[in-house]
């Protein structure tokens, strides 16, 4: 059975100012978000996922574009008439209001009944786990708490979509941890499409099902943090998502569902998947710290393929696992390799030891860019 | 259709504006132009203007005397009355600022954030109450057999009567007590975003108080106290009230001269180039300070 | 610049005298004016006991009491045009930047920065010119000219305090222009209006200068009849008055500020 999508957002461009001072904030972004999804929008400060949300809230209006919501054209409609709600990055809760009148206020203006909006009020609180609080005032209430509110206020309206504009960045950690674990439960249990803006590469990936991953105003990757994870395509996606090495090299011929790739360092490492790209190719490739293995140098072992010789340059332990930096011959910056330490806590190698890194097939990735 | 969003937008905007510049443009600003009108008219031969015949008599009239014969002569009685308000008003902003900003410092230095509030709103109280008041209340102080008078006397400090009231140093003490506030506030307000870590730094660097004062917290407060500087300056130099309760009839100041060109002397034209004078100084006083430190980096006020 | 004041590092010789010597300054001539209206002795400066009559004497001068509603009706009616007229065009200014916006300040602010003495010729000019006859109805507009930046300047500050996504989550849950303004924007902005008015009151209520050129025959307004007793003379009355009007104008303020600082 095919998904439908809550949103389609085709080829939106929204420019803010005019002539010299104009400022491309989103540049020809499509996106589909699937109904019931847990959706992220992640990306550094001024990549445009805030923009985004607030085109989908009806804040602003996009320069070109069409944004459809089940398949309507959402173009021109006010934040009032769209059936969905933010959840605000300060929360943005009314502090002449009561709790209860906060999350009444959307239930009062789409005239509900005073009988149904106390018992959808009482309903929706005891949801985020504040029932009994409806009376304080917002100033009265701890920042998680203040947090669960405006979820409440928006959840209240049965939004068709939600919008979270980075609710969790002003909680500290502990805390954030604690809503992170309350956000999804939520989203599980009322079924309502979440889309969530985030700068928070962990946070994006521990929470959502699928993920875009913006830059200056483009969309560079969306997919399963699994795959974006393992198998990203760009190099700003790589790098701002966990630890990278990149390897820049020359593709060469595929055989056995492997495809050489001669490096630039020397050596040679294979890959499994480099769809984009022709034989002869100059490309850049990422490798994630934890998938490279370290192993000590004999004299007899020659330079095979897949492996690399260095020196260590740092060890510094992190507990779980163990991080070096290991100097290779003409690679201006050293390789990260990470080891899980199994055997405890004593490192097999030190500082100025020569090892061997083996890079296996499925730890390289062949980037786009 | 955002076109169409922008001019709705631009008419409301308009429509929300229109009441307050409708009054203030055309009840202030319309008046003011009028003013600088009439100041180039000809009097009226028993007070008012002569409509439509111009002249520059209320500009000459500043400087020059005209006699029985129609000549001129330099006659520097105005020009003294200039110079006397300008005096007295530099002489009032120095003793401002020099019990405004040992006060407005001694507010900013309060640990207390409740403290600190309730000094400022006690800075604030006397520029809401009644001017004509608080000048009166000098007077019952400075007159002869007034209270300090009395109170001299009875120390044997004084035989004579003090002789104060009607004087310059009246006006001085008055117009002080009348704009202080002035002085403080906009002190304060530069001291309050003062970072106290660069006085500390400068007193990690080896300057005494006296030096850190000079050095870090006065050059930082500058835009404040420039502001204040202005703030008083400006109304003491179109004071009416003060010298007109305090002063005698020998210490006028502009601006009752200005009165007076409406009142006994009637002339109009004269007291119009009178005010558009004052106006203009203190415009340009006011455009000055606005270029000078609106702009400049780290100047904000 | 704030806190230090009990660590003995920061304490600059001389502030705090001179704060005293302010403070001084400032009230001690407030507080003796009040001390003496109820002086029983008419030479003032005489103690010989206390009295409230001339206080009674005041409060049944027809003169005064006219004066008194004159004055009652100018800040009125000037503080409900310049309270109105300032809540709209701090709305207006609000809505974000636009071209014309430095002009629309210039003008909004200058009733603060001409001199009194030059406003009131100009008025009077105008209204002379313009064949306004002299009276309540100029002492009206007059006052209102002056009432409008003091209305508009605390209610401005209260809307610019306001976080713009309050509003954004009012249209977000279905309250359509109006009732974001009327549930959200308004009872928000209450406290600035209600401060903005109680300061526009007072200034109305104080000013003379103005009042003095552009009230005719028969719109004499308190300070202007205050203003003809002290140049009589330092009498009782007039001190029994004066403490009247500071006591109104430090009331106002005080509620003004109360207002103010509630959230």
């Amino acid at each position: 059975m095919p998904q439908a999508n809550a949103i389609d957002i085709r080829d939106i461009t929204k420019v803010f100012g005019q002539g010299a001072e104009a400022v491309h904030a989103l540049d020809h972004v499509s996106l589909a978000i699937r109904e019931g999804e847990f959706f992220t929008l992640l990306g550094p400060s001024g990549c445009g996922k805030t923009t985004l949300l607030r085109l989908l809230a009806g804040f602003e209006q996009p320069t070109a574009g069409v944004i459809g919501l089940y398949g309507d054209d959402l173009a021109g409609l006010p934040p009032f008439r769209r059936p969905v709600n933010t959840v605000f990055q300060n929360y943005a809760l009314f502090p002449h209001m009561t709790v209860a009148g906060n999350v009444a206020f959307g239930l009062e203006m789409q005239r509900w009944r005073r009988g149904d909006i106390e018992r959808r009020v009482e309903e929706v609180l005891s949801l985020v786990k504040l029932a009994g609080y409806g009376q304080r005032k917002p100033a009265q209430l701890s920042g998680g708490q203040q947090q669960r509110v405006a979820l409440a206020r928006a959840l209240a309206n049965r939004p068709k979509v939600l919008l979270l504009d980075e609710p969790l960045s002003a909680l500290d950690l502990k805390l954030r941890k604690e809503m992170q674990i309350e956000l999804k439960r939520l989203q599980v249990e009322t079924g309502i499409t979440f889309v969530f803006v985030t700068h928070d590469q962990e946070e994006a990936l521990t929470m959502s099902d699928r993920l875009a991953v913006m830059q200056d105003g483009k969309v560079l990757q969306v997919g399963t943090p699994a795959e974006i994870y393992e198998r990203p395509t760009r190099r700003f996606v790589a790098d701002f998502i966990g630890d990278t090495n990149f390897l820049q090299g020359v593709l060469g011929r595929a055989a056995n569902g492997e495809i050489q790739i001669k490096l630039d360092v020397g050596g040679m490492v294979t890959t499994r998947h480099a769809e984009a790209h022709t034989e002869g190719e100059r490309v850049t490739l990422a490798v994630r710290p934890e998938r490279v293995d370290l192993e000590p140098v004999n004299a007899e072992a020659g330079e095979d393929t897949g492996r690399l010789r260095g020196v260590v340059e740092t060890v510094v332990y992190f507990g779980t696992d163990t991080s070096y930096r290991i100097n290779i011959d003409s690679l201006p910056e050293p390789v990260l390799v990470r080891v899980q330490n199994r055997q405890g806590a004593a490192s097999p190698f030190a500082s100025g030891d020569s090892v061997r890194l083996r890079i296996p097939p499925e730890a390289v990735q062949v980037l786009v860019d | 259709m955002l076109a169409a969003l922008r001019r709705s937008q631009l008419a409301q905007r308009t429509a929300l504006l229109a009441p307050s510049l409708a009054i203030i443009g055309g009840f202030m600003v319309l008046p003011l132009i009028l003013m600088a009108y009439v100041s180039i008219l000809e009097k009226g031969t028993h007070g008012g203007v002569e409509w439509g015949t111009y002249s520059a008599e209320a500009y000459i009239k500043f400087l020059f005397e005209r006699d029985l014969m129609g000549s001129l002569s330099v006659n520097a009685d105005y020009l003294q009355i200039f110079l006397r308000s300008f005096v007295l008003s530099g002489v009032t902003v120095l003793l401002a600022l020099a019990i405004g900003f040992p006060t407005a410092l001694y507010i900013a230095l309060q640990d207390d954030r409740w403290y600190r509030n309730l000094l400022v709103f006690m800075v604030t109280i006397p520029f809401w109450t009644n001017l004509l008041v608080r000048n009166y209340a000098w007077i019952i102080l400075l007159r002869n057999n007034g209270l300090i008078d009395n109170a001299a006397a009875w120390l044997g400090l004084t035989q004579e009567p003090i002789d104060v009231l009607y004087t310059p140093f009246a006006i001085g003490v008055g117009l002080t007590y009348s704009f202080l506030p002035f002085m403080v506030l906009p002190i304060y307000a530069s001291l309050e975003k003062l970072d106290l870590r660069l006085v500390e730094a400068a007193f990690d660097l080896g300057a005494d108080r006296r030096r850190a004062l000079a050095r870090i917290v006065v050059p930082l407060a500058l835009p404040g106290i420039i502001a204040g500087c202005i703030l008083v300056f400006v109304p003491c130099l179109g004071a009416y009230v003060t010298p007109e309760l305090l002063g005698g009839s020998k210490s006028l100041m502009i601006g009752n001269l200005i009165q007076n060109q409406f009142g006994a002397a009637r002339n109009w034209p004269f007291g119009a180039a009178l005010g558009f004078a004052l106006l203009a100084i203190v415009l340009l006083a006011m455009m000055a300070y606005a270029l000078r430190f609106r702009r400049a980096p780290g100047g904000g006020t | 610049m704030s806190g230090r004041g009990g660590n003995p590092l920061w304490r600059f010789a001389g502030v705090r005298p001179a704060a005293a010597l302010f403070f001084a300054y400032l009230y001690l001539p407030i507080v003796i004016l009040i001390v003496l209206s109820f002086n029983a002795n008419r030479t003032v400066t005489i103690w010989t006991g206390l009295t409230t009559d001339w206080y009674v004497e005041v409060l049944s001068n027809g003169d005064i009491l006219r004066a008194a509603r004159n004055s009652l009706i100018v800040a009125f009616s000037a503080t409900f045009i310049a309270t109105v007229a300032g809540t709209l065009a701090a709305l207006g200014m609000a809505r974000g930047r636009f071209r014309g916006e430095a002009a629309v300040n210039g003008v909004m602010g200058l009733p603060l920065v001409v001199p009194e003495i030059v406003t009131a010729v100009a008025t009077l000019l105008f209204f002379i010119l313009v064949g306004i006859k002299l009276g309540l109805l100029t002492v009206i507009i007059g006052h209102t000219v002056f009432c409008t930046p003091f209305a508009y300047l605390p209610i401005r500050a209260r809307l610019e305090g306001m976080d713009p996504s309050l509003r954004e989550a009012a249209s977000d849950l279905y309250a359509d222009a109006w009732r974001a303004f009327r549930r959200v924007t308004l009872p928000l902005l209450w406290p600035g209006i209600l401060s903005g008015a109680l300061l526009a009151f007072i200034i109305s209520l104080d000013d003379f200068v103005i009042t003095y050129f552009v009230a005719g025959a028969g719109a004499t307004t308190l300070p202007v009849y205050i203003f003809g007793m002290i140049r009589i003379g330092v009498t009782p009355e007039v001190n029994a008055l004066s403490s009247l009007m500071l006591l109104v104008s430090i009331l106002f303020v005080s509620l003004s500020f109360l207002v103010q600082r509630q959230r």
